[in-house]
């Protein structure tokens, strides 16, 4: 009699269980549908995939990334779903997280019909991965704190003694497109090279931020003089009307320019919906899309050979881009942020 | 009946302990299993910190007891003075106060930057250097004043713990500073040493308002690691120094909660003659009660200020409607699921004995453990094999599971203390005279342990509506939490939109406390009949 109460009880406690999770989990829709994640803001992404959902009637699914996670979100929830992946496509707004997905075996090569009219050096040899809507590492100076014949050209121009090295700034170069930054300098110079480099702003002072954005606002209200950030924030500055000016480093001749970060897109191995996933990623390398970014103020630098290039609040239609191979940025990511834990964590 | 009801208790109370240990132990446990990917010739380079990482635990240890000190030094102040109002709005300033914890630590310290920012334009115009929000001392500031308001919820509960007559004892013989130094902080010491402890680990895991400070801790190290090599395992044993320390500090503290959950003090202490304090200790009382209203004032002033017009407001508000029903959803669905589970681990505590000891393990080693690895364990132990068949990981229980994983263990220490107050001897009576142990339940226990109970479930629903790190991990495509809108609209640096987000969110706290209040003070009416008094005499 006793074990029936139990069982009764039992099943009792199971059916209450299973309601409830009916409940939580029954109210997917049998439409069609894509699951999206994506480290672009929020504000910029959202209309762009809701246009897709308009033109295709496939619901999107997203999962957006916040600046505050430095970026071990989504990445780090993609590899940790590698078994039993539960996303179709990723759009990273860089590069650097994209090949370590590669590398950890999370991405399915795809090659899009709109991918043709995309740079070389901005698609993986392999395909699977797409660069895309590229962004430029700008100096954002503020202009009634320095004159403007005292204005940075250069990154070099941070190590200048004429400025304090605490009215300067750049985002810590562990995380984002900082840390990419970093790589691409190790890539360029040589490890010694780019590690004295970082040791010498580290040496004298200069501000690590938070993030890009914070960079952004500290310059915008006159915290710092200047600082390293990434064109999105030093337009949103321009756009909200503070007293500042954005500069392109290293343009001159023979200078090394500045590094130009794709957005990047990419299919997941084994998604759930690879067929709508595909569909995404053609419409995310569209001409349109393309141009939307960039009139949205995310993008500032197309890359393919067919869309407008520059945005409205860059100082110049074009852009002179570091010479080194995203593959060669990837090779050095890990020691470069080995060496930037060590410089500025302490 | 007896029979059915024991039949009952031997499922329900075990299907309870499991869930607790599923939900909140499980995570750790598909963490330490990562482990097994780490080579084991990194192991002793991981787990023993030298050089730059020992300098930045011994830098995070000392800012975590600086807060610690400072904050529950002010908590204590502030109490006190609060205390002495009975009557009046004064009387429940602290309790509203409390509801000020969730807001995110990012609100301090941007409330704090954008004050700065203000102040120094004034300070340029008559000449004179601008302030500095960054460095220890800037970080130790926003810390104590965004930990304070939990600060003075637990000195508060602390100072009525003590028997009310012990005290009135002290103060026939002796002045109220003497009684004070002499009989109230020395009884009081256990909980408000645990208040200490709570407090430094909850600064020693936070690295959001060091990094704003530009300050390094280890926790951003931690972080910063797991962001290089990718690897939960590799970030599990960086951050052992941290969780040792943490644990060794929930030890020390238990000892202390120990004892003083066990001891059958369970009177409530309300004096009916206020303190009276000489000038120099009304100085510096008042003062601290300054500080805490600057703690207050300023986030909301400065959110208030930067909101663009009303229209923009309830624009923002439509827009992130979808957002701000999910978080409700998650937090009310955190809250009720919290209840049962905090409740037997709760229980568990007062096994005694090595059950006992492995509950308190239970409730306090998770709580040292980062929001991003607690997410990180989630997703490996739901989307597991096996487990990914039950549909759980990917649906809106995912947000829930990361809530309970990170707060229900605070919501059992809730109930622990609620548990303590209860007098044991109605229980007892209720015991030896049951005749059905569900309606000695909903009769005796529940009516006892109510107000335990909502604080429990009000803790975990405030706390939920503000967590970031491990939600944002597990969130099911499609869904958003209100607090990963406001970190998107950081980022996009829409002040005006982050301004009345953060409002939204503190509302809603705000609006459950209300709740909560008035709850109280009608069961604390219904309750107490003619001739009984607060003591339970």
């Amino acid at each position: 009699m006793r074990r029936l109460c139990v069982g009764r009880r039992a099943a009792t406690v199971l059916v209450v269980l299973l309601v409830l999770n009916t409940a939580l989990t029954a109210c997917r829709a049998t439409k069609e549908q894509v699951v999206i994640y994506t480290s672009v803001d929020q504000v910029f992404s959202e209309p762009i995939l809701e246009r897709f959902e308009d033109q295709t009637g496939i619901e999107v699914l997203a999962v957006y990334d916040v600046e505050a996670a430095k970026t071990t979100g989504l990445v780090n929830r993609l590899i940790a779903e590698k078994s039993n992946p539960q996303a179709d496509v990723f759009w990273n707004g860089e590069v650097a997280q994209t090949l370590i997905l590669k590398e950890e075996g999370v991405l399915e090569s795809y090659t899009s019909p709109n991918a043709a009219g995309i740079l070389a050096a901005h698609r993986d040899p392999e395909d699977h991965w797409v660069g895309f809507a590229g962004r430029a590492r700008v100096l954002l100076a503020n202009t009634d704190l320095v004159a403007p014949g005292s204005m940075p050209d250069s990154i070099q121009d941070m190590l200048d003694p004429a400025w304090p090295g605490d009215q300067l700034g750049i985002a810590y170069p562990l995380f984002g497109t900082t840390a990419t930054h970093a790589a691409a300098l190790y890539a360029h110079w040589g490890p010694e090279e780019g590690r004295t480099y970082f040791e010498a702003l580290a040496a004298r002072g200069v501000r690590v931020v938070d993030g890009n954005s914070v960079v952004r606002d500290m310059v915008a209200d006159g915290r710092l003089a200047y600082g390293l950030t990434d064109t999105d924030d030093a337009c949103t500055a321009v756009e909200k009307g503070a007293p500042v000016r954005i500069i392109i480093p290293d343009q001159g001749p023979g200078q090394l320019g500045t590094l130009i970060i794709p957005n990047t897109v990419a299919l997941i191995a084994g998604g759930p919906n690879p067929r709508n996933g595909r569909a995404l990623i053609d419409y995310l390398l569209s001409d349109a899309v393309a141009e939307a970014m960039i009139d949205s103020g995310w993008s500032h630098v197309a890359l393919s050979d067919n869309a407008a290039n520059t945005a409205d609040c860059l100082p110049t239609a074009s852009i002179q881009g570091m010479d080194v191979a995203l593959t060669r940025v990837y090779e050095f990511m890990e020691p470069a942020k080995s060496d930037m834990l060590s410089i500025f964590v302490r | 009946m007896i029979g059915r009801d024991r039949a009952r208790s031997s499922v329900v109370a075990p299907l309870l302990a499991g869930l607790y240990l599923l939900v909140v132990i499980g995570p750790l446990l598909a963490l330490v299993v990562s482990l097994g990917a780490v080579p084991l010739a990194d192991w002793s380079g991981l787990l023993l910190p030298g050089g730059r990482r020992f300098l930045l635990w011994l830098r995070s240890v000392g800012l975590a007891i600086g807060v610690s000190l400072g904050g529950m030094g002010l908590g204590l102040a502030i109490a006190l003075i609060l205390r002495r109002r009975r009557r009046g709005p004064l009387a429940q300033l602290r309790w509203v106060f409390v509801l000020l914890a969730p807001l995110p630590s990012t609100t301090h310290a941007f409330a704090w930057s954008w004050v700065t920012t203000l102040l120094n334009r004034v300070l340029g115009q008559v000449g004179l250097r601008p302030l500095s929000l960054r460095g220890w001392v800037a970080a130790w500031w926003i810390e104590v004043l965004w930990l304070m308001p939990i600060a003075v919820g637990l000195a508060s509960i602390a100072l009525e713990s003590v028997d009310r007559r012990l005290i009135e004892s002290a103060r026939l013989l002796q002045p109220d500073t003497r009684a004070l130094a002499r009989v109230v902080l020395p009884l009081a010491a256990p909980l408000l040493l645990v208040g200490a402890g709570l407090i430094f680990l909850l600064s020693l895991v936070d690295y959001a308002i060091p990094s704003l400070c530009q300050v390094n801790v280890s926790a951003l190290d931690i972080f910063a690691d797991f962001s290089v090599h990718n690897r939960p395992g590799r970030a599990l044993l960086v951050s052992m120094p941290l969780l040792v320390t943490t644990t060794a500090t929930v030890i020390l503290f238990q000892a202390r909660l120990r004892s003083v959950a066990l001891d059958p003090n369970w009177h409530r202490a309300t004096l009916d003659v206020p303190f009276r304090w000489p000038v120099s200790v009304r100085v510096v009382l008042y003062g601290a009660l300054a500080v805490m209203l600057l703690a207050a004032g300023i986030p909301v002033f400065a959110l208030v200020s930067q909101i663009d017009g009303i229209q923009e407001l309830a624009l923002t508000l439509s827009e992130a409607r979808q957002e701000i029903a999910f978080s409700l959803i998650v937090a009310i669905l955190a809250a009720l699921v919290n209840l049962p589970i905090a409740y037997v681990a709760a229980r568990g505590v007062f096994s005694g004995g090595p059950p006992g000891h492995g509950w308190w393990l239970a409730i306090t080693i998770p709580m040292a453990l980062p929001g991003p690895l607690i997410g990180i364990g989630l997703i490996t132990l739901w989307n597991g094999p096996g487990w990914a068949n039950l549909g759980i990981y990917g649906s809106r229980w995912m947000p829930v599971l990361a809530a309970l994983a990170r707060y229900a263990p605070l919501g059992a220490l809730v109930l622990v203390a609620a548990m303590r107050r209860v007098n044991p001897r109605q229980l007892e009576a209720a015991q030896l005279l049951q005749t059905s142990r569900l309606r000695s339940w909903l009769l005796v226990r529940l009516p006892l342990l109510a107000p335990g109970l909502l604080a429990s479930a009000g803790l975990v629903f405030c706390l939920t509506l503000s967590e970031l790190s491990a939600t944002l991990l597990v969130a099911p495509p499609g869904q958003s939490t209100l607090t990963i809108r406001i970190y998107n609209y950081l980022h996009y640096g829409a002040s005006g939109t982050v301004a009345g987000l953060t409002l939204v969110l503190t509302a809603l706290v705000l609006i459950f406390g209300l709740i909560a209040t008035v709850f109280l003070l009608l069961w604390t009416r219904l309750t107490s009949g003619p001739g009984t008094g607060r003591d339970g005499r």
